[in-house]
């Protein structure tokens, strides 16, 4: 067991990358570049109005994101089409239940029920 | 040369990585700092001493890594994951570029052991420049399994779990192609083996 150790060692110290007198290369350039392609935008770097526009500006629309803007505004304007178009029944409904009240309390009718009586007492008084 | 911070030598690497996953650079210089080294000198004697070759794959590992460090599988340890890696690179350049023949010799010494008592006493009395080129010779002629075992066990001192997992092979596999390129290499040491 002790042996096997000692030849564990042995070839752990033969087998060392310091003996290979490694000059490791530079990093590529490349590889930087990919790594701060990746650096996100997240809320707490968009500090100032610049930093804003220019997160708008580098948003790419994507075919999911027209879809669901079109079914949304789709929506909004057929709900306030709809809508303005109950107002109006609504505004028609009101404009005759007034008309109709404005005619039963008018003074006219009333004028014309009373002149009526009047001509017809005055016609029995002539004839009497 | 890439710019050091402390703070990120005092992170582990899975840290790192989190912190590469998000576009920070010196993040990536410490990953590159620590591993660098000791992954071209498993590429150089993987890829038969061919250091431009080595040095190709080492660039084209970190690129991997830059590119995509989502694909680092948490559940695993980096430094397992990182040999992994490369271990699948060398595969592709061993595809590739025909490097070395498969040979199944590992059925050859399976039941000797290795006398480790004789094989100390010459290999220490050799010239340690001589024993080194002997060594790299012996790496040359063996199988990618075989070479990546002994680069593993003795280069990078990892355990037998840990090459088993790298290799993605059962731990008596490892164990086999451990004891075969310690018996050539014992066999080659006869050579040099005073005659009693």
């Amino acid at each position: 067991m002790e042996n096997k150790n000692e030849l564990d060692n042995f070839l752990i110290d033969k087998m060392s990358v310091e003996d290979l007198n490694l000059k490791v290369p530079h990093l590529s350039a490349e590889a930087r570049k990919k790594i701060l392609a990746r650096k996100k935008a997240s809320r707490g770097e968009i500090e100032d109005f610049f930093s804003l526009v220019a997160a708008f500006l580098n948003f790419k629309i994507k075919l999911y994101h027209a879809v669901i803007a079109t079914v949304v505004i789709g929506g909004v304007i057929l709900f306030f089409t709809k809508d303005d178009k109950s107002n109006k029944t609504e505004a028609h409904v009101s404009e005759y239940v007034s008309n109709i009240a404005s005619v039963k309390s008018s003074t006219v009718l009333s004028s014309i029920y009373t002149f009526g009586l009047n001509k017809k007492q005055t016609y029995d008084n002539g004839t009497n | 040369m890439p710019q050091q911070t402390g703070k990120y030598t005092i992170l582990s690497d899975e840290e790192l990585m989190f912190c590469l996953g998000n576009g920070e650079v010196l993040a990536f210089d410490e990953i590159y700092e620590r591993y660098s080294k000791r992954l071209l000198g498993y590429f150089i004697r993987m890829l038969n001493f061919d250091r431009e070759l080595a040095e190709d794959a080492l660039q084209d590992l970190f690129l991997k890594i830059a590119e995509a460090p989502e694909k680092f599988d948490k559940s695993r340890s980096f430094k397992t994951w990182i040999f992994s890696v490369a271990s699948n690179s060398c595969k592709n350049y061993y595809r590739h570029k025909k490097i070395v023949s498969e040979s199944n010799e590992e059925i050859k010494y399976i039941n000797e052991s290795v006398n480790d008592t004789a094989f100390l006493s010459t290999a220490s009395k050799m010239d340690a420049l001589m024993f080194r080129k002997m060594l790299e010779e012996i790496l040359n002629e063996l199988s990618a399994e075989k070479k990546e075992a002994f680069i593993l066990k003795y280069q990078e001192e990892k355990t037998i779990a840990e090459i088993a997992l790298i290799q993605n092979c059962p731990e008596g596999s490892v164990k086999s192609r451990l004891h075969y390129t310690i018996k050539v290499l014992e066999e080659k040491l006869k050579i040099f083996k005073p005659v009693n």
